[in-house]
């Protein structure tokens, strides 16, 4: 079969049903962020009017910000984490087969659950976490009533649950290395840390990139854990950008500006996907 | 050192990770009162496996556990093998119009869309096939959703393979696809085994989809049903964790299975020969 | 050539791929199966009719509907109709029910509905009117306040521009007569020599007399959102003050409003810590622990404190809700079964919905934990043995009023809750917390075209 057709029909199936399952959807959005809607049906086109209304809503701005700053700062903490993990499970410990499927349990467990339970364990009164903490001296924290501890308590709970991700990638990449310039460079005597900065860091970096884009990714979209943890509270200090469009679409039925606020986010996230791309996938050759 | 640090480090990671998970698991054992217990009791006082039978004979949790089961590996193996099939073209078969990245980008930015944008579009889709309220309905939305991932893992660690392997192998005389499985696929078993537990995990997990698209009782899957364990006025905890330890089991086997793919091929010397 | 190492062909790698192979061929199968089956369904639905042997539920989760799923067998029994009841939880049944109302979809014969959405599916035109299928006429068995909540236009309460218009007409039936109710711990009381809360004030002078004893006084609802609202509600009324007027014109922050929010977070220090994120679970785990000497609470609760394993067992009273200076004022939050413009078994839809409000069945949901809005049995003396807190909410019931018959209420809600929360939390002062709520108020019913 002719090269150019052979590598086309590869790609057919992939380019086909996602072609087919996601053209609908982001019509749909850009149409109902051109319109008004009352009582869940579209009514008239109304131009630009719901962007005009997004531009000026604090509320979203600031749940873009605090989607933002949750999304960073729980991926970087997931990383230095799920790094030290693989590093750990990558050399030839007893039981490490266990203990790498116990690593990826937090996963395993259904955000909704994790949420559940995460909120019973903060719980000032009956938690485990502030019992613990009143144990060694620290008090009891009100986690998510606080203004101050919310977001970070939620960042946690993300850092437990998605820890594994990037800990289960690096391993990946770690297991991929190939073993020669690790031989020739203990036989020239380097040190651990030389080794890992100028060996193993390059080797990993498609394996960190893939972890931190796809992360990301993930991160900025996220709802089950948050709603069922503070539901953004208290007032909207854990209010992710997905909560509030969950809220407009179907608890106000304000459908346009949802799907003005929804096309705005993936602005936001492709941006960040490409900036991502260019800066540390240099190494990627994607042409 | 240094080193006594860095083993200090993991093993807070250690501990930070596993408490919850044994929490939960312990919890799942315990009466709705010794839950509540001041001081909390570290190991159930009173172990009853009553929260298990209430959730899996009284609400009949097992039948929504095959549903899952089913939407989740079948959507799972679909990706899978697609996936691969695009991720090797995008990553080793040259496009016109440097379509390769552009091609994998826009693969990306469709795992980029908010569900929310996709339910009411997809239902209103999916009605009019007539595929609502299936699980092909939800195999289907499954495997596409996923397929993004799966393209960039795969994509990602082809990439880092040597292109001389194949080259040696096709100036043999072998077929790309022949290629592709006796020589590349095996050579990139970490990432595939870490991708399929993810794309698993994922389905097995995923709530609001199955949540619109399903609409009888008989064919919800588990997070569905585990979810309106979390009522208004209280939540279900024995239940609920009843249901979530044993929801996690079938993936733990899965993953068990697959973790020895995790390790290093010894392929990786035997190349240069 | 590359040497291939026995690995790669070994029985691991084979387990794998295979696996891959046949899901892939099932996938296959299965999405093949998609196209001709998808057409073959779109033509028999459209023409065919035959007598429905089930109708699809959709309800929420928990013990709201929990007694209704356990009498489907014997409707089966008497009708040969199978009930398939399926249940989500709270603010996804809305999406689920929002979802399928507004794109006419035949997937649910009946939507099991809380009252404040009653505008917005009924106003906007997605449900039956019930007496196209029959319905003849109030019974004069239900609280006048729980038949009236399933009409639209609401009796009773002001006309809401850009809803169906007209007289009223009943779309649903009430199946949970929830009023809101107050419970305390009696014993505790009588330790003090307290007598029963009757009004706020009470409420505040037996909160304070259990300081530094390691009780909490009184305990709320504060998460942001529905809870805290629903917990501020009937202080909000007994103090005269309301959200809207007759005309809809946001007076939240009048000085009646004022006047209820100071008194409400002077009682809210008497809550465990954490109460800003606090849910009906929290309360209630509260005084199930034995810890809550006095709270709002709501019927489905009942059965869980009086059952066999409960700490506080016989050991709590009922009354309703304490009065402000204007009154008693409860809030009413019944649920209701309406039936869909798309269903295609309408018909057999509101037998159900007549059988299973019926007197007769009413008598077993009750004895299953059901919230009746029945004056026959809710004051029937059998009763009040096994569920003590029946007379404190048929007291409610008639006392109750409805939360603002507006289809936009969520939103309404949403801005109070965040705003009552911030309060709570200290973030504003009670003054501005107010204005910046009505003014967002004022806001959104401008734009929902509701008041010019």
């Amino acid at each position: 079969m002719r090269p150019t057709v052979f590598r086309w029909l590869l790609l057919a199936p992939t380019l086909l049903t996602l072609l087919a399952l996601t053209v609908y959807p982001l019509f749909w959005t850009v149409q109902a962020s051109l319109s008004a809607f009352s009582f869940g049906r579209r009514t008239t086109y109304v131009g630009l009017d719901n962007y005009g209304r997004l531009f000026h809503d604090q509320r979203y701005w600031s749940d873009l910000g605090t989607t933002a700053t949750y999304t960073f700062a729980a991926v970087s903490i997931e990383l230095v984490l799920g790094l030290a993990l693989a590093l750990l499970l990558d050399q030839k410990l007893r039981g490490r087969s266990v203990l790498r499927s116990a690593l990826v349990t937090p996963m395993m467990i259904a955000p909704i659950v994790a949420g559940v339970t995460w909120r019973f364990m903060y719980d000032p009164r009956v938690g485990i976490l502030p019992f613990l903490l009143d144990n060694v001296g620290l008090g009891r924290p009100t986690f998510l009533a606080s203004r101050g501890l919310a977001l970070p308590a939620v960042i946690a709970v993300d850092v437990w649950q998605w820890t594994p991700f990037m800990f289960l990638i690096l391993l990946a990449g770690l297991q991929s290395r190939p073993s020669e310039p690790y031989e020739a460079a203990r036989i020239d005597g380097a040190s651990s840390f030389q080794i890992f900065r100028d060996l193993t860091l390059p080797f990993l970096r498609t394996a960190i990139l893939l972890a931190v884009l796809l992360r990301t990714i993930d991160a900025f979209r996220i709802f089950d854990q948050i709603f069922v943890l503070t539901n953004g509270g208290p007032g909207t200090q854990t209010e992710t950008v997905s909560l509030l469009l969950f809220k407009e679409a179907f608890a106000f039925q304000d459908f346009g500006l949802a799907a003005a606020g929804i096309f705005v986010l993936m602005l936001f996230i492709n941006a960040v996907g490409l900036i991502y791309l260019r800066v540390l996938g240099r190494q990627l050759k994607l042409a | 050192m240094k080193r006594a640090l860095f083993y200090l480090a993991v093993l807070v990671g250690l501990v930070v990770t596993l408490f919850p998970t044994y929490w939960i698991v312990i919890s799942a054992f315990k009466t709705r009162n010794e839950l509540f217990q001041q001081p909390p009791t570290f190991f159930p006082e009173h172990p009853t496996l009553d929260n298990f039978r209430s959730a899996f004979g009284d609400r009949g949790f097992g039948r929504f556990l095959f549903n899952s089961f089913v939407v989740a590996s079948i959507s799972t193996g679909l990706a899978l093998l697609v996936g691969t099939l695009a991720a090797y073209s995008l990553a080793r078969l040259r496009l016109p119009w440097k379509l390769n990245k552009h091609l994998a980008f826009w693969i990306l930015s469709t795992r980029m869309i908010p569900p929310i944008v996709a339910i009411i579009p997809t239902f209103i889709l999916f009605r009019n096939l007539g595929i609502l309220n299936s699980y092909r309905g939800l195999i289907l939305i499954y495997a596409v959703f996923n397929l993004p991932f799966v393209v960039w893992m795969l994509m990602g660690f082809l990439r880092e393979l040597p292109v001389e392997i194949e080259e040696a192998a096709l100036a043999d005389g072998d077929h790309r696809i022949g290629v592709l499985w006796r020589i590349v696929l095996p050579l990139i078993r970490p990432a595939l085994a870490a991708t399929a537990v993810f794309t698993l995990i994922l389905t097995w997990n995923e709530f609001i989809f199955a949540l619109t698209l399903i609409s009888s009782s008989d064919r919800i899957t588990l997070p569905v049903a585990t979810s309106s364990l979390v009522t208004q006025f209280q939540i279900i905890w024995g239940d609920l964790l009843a249901s979530a330890v044993v929801a996690a089991v079938p993936i733990l086997a899965f993953t068990l299975l697959v973790q020895k793919h995790l390790v290093r091929g010894l392929t990786m010397g035997a190349l240069k020969g | 050539m590359a040497e291939e190492t026995p690995q790669e062909r070994g029985r691991d790698g084979k387990v794998t791929r295979r696996d891959l192979v046949s899901a892939a061929a099932v996938g296959f199968g299965a999405l093949a199966a998609v196209g001709p089956q998808a057409a073959g369904a779109a033509v028999r639905r459209s023409w065919v009719y035959k007598k429905a042997s089930s109708i699809t539920v959709a309800a929420v989760a928990g013990t709201e509907s929990d007694p209704l799923g356990k009498v489907l067998g014997e409707y089966k029994r008497r009708a040969g109709v199978r009930v398939d009841l399926v249940r989500a939880p709270y603010s996804n049944l809305f999406q689920k029910l929002l979802t399928n109302l507004t794109s006419n979809s035949d997937a649910f014969d009946i939507a099991f509905m809380d009252d404040p959405w009653l505008p917005a599916f009924a106003g906007g035109g997605f449900l039956v009117p019930l007496d196209t299928l029959g319905y003849k006429g109030d019974d004069p068995d239900y609280v006048k306040q729980s038949i009236a909540i399933g009409k639209w236009p609401t009796p009773g309460s002001p006309p809401v521009p850009k809803t169906l218009s007209g007289a009223p007409r009943q779309y649903a039936i009430p199946i949970v007569g929830n009023a809101q109710f107050f419970s305390y711990r009696k014993d505790l009381l009588q330790q003090k020599g307290l007598g029963k809360p009757s009004t706020w004030d009470d409420v505040l002078r037996i909160a304070k007399a259990f300081e530094g004893t390691g009780d909490f006084g009184y305990v709320i609802r504060g998460a942001t959102g529905n809870p805290i609202v629903t917990n501020f509600s009937p202080v909000l009324r007994g103090f005269g003050g309301d959200y809207f007027d007759a005309k809809w014109n946001t007076r939240l922050n009048d000085a009646n409003g004022l006047a209820a929010l100071n008194r409400f977070l002077a009682l809210a220090q008497f809550s465990p810590p954490g109460r800003a994120n606090f849910d009906a679970e929290e309360l209630n785990q509260t005084l199930l622990d034995g810890k809550g000497v006095q709270a709002l609470n709501w019927p489905a609760w009942g059965p869980v404190l009086e059952a066999p394993s409960s700490k506080v067992r016989g050991k709590m009273g009922y009354v309703t809700t304490p009065a402000g200076p204007a009154g008693h004022r409860p809030t009413m939050g019944n649920w209701l079964l309406g039936i869909p413009k798309g269903s295609k078994k309408q018909a057999d839809a509101f037998a159900f919905i007549m059988w299973a409000t019926s007197k007769a069945t009413w008598k077993e949901l009750a004895k299953l934990g059901g919230v009746p809005p029945r004056k026959t049995v809710l004051l029937n003396p059998s009763f009040v043995g096994t569920h003590p807190w029946y007379p404190a909410i048929a007291a409610s019931l008639a006392l109750a009023r409805f939360r603002p018959r507006i289809p936009n209420w969520s939103e309404i809600e949403d801005i109070v809750g965040r705003h009552l929360n911030d309060a709570l939390t200290g973030a504003e002062k009670p003054k501005p917390a107010l204005d910046a709520a009505a003014k967002e108020m004022t806001a959104a019913m401008k734009r929902a075209g509701i008041v010019k």
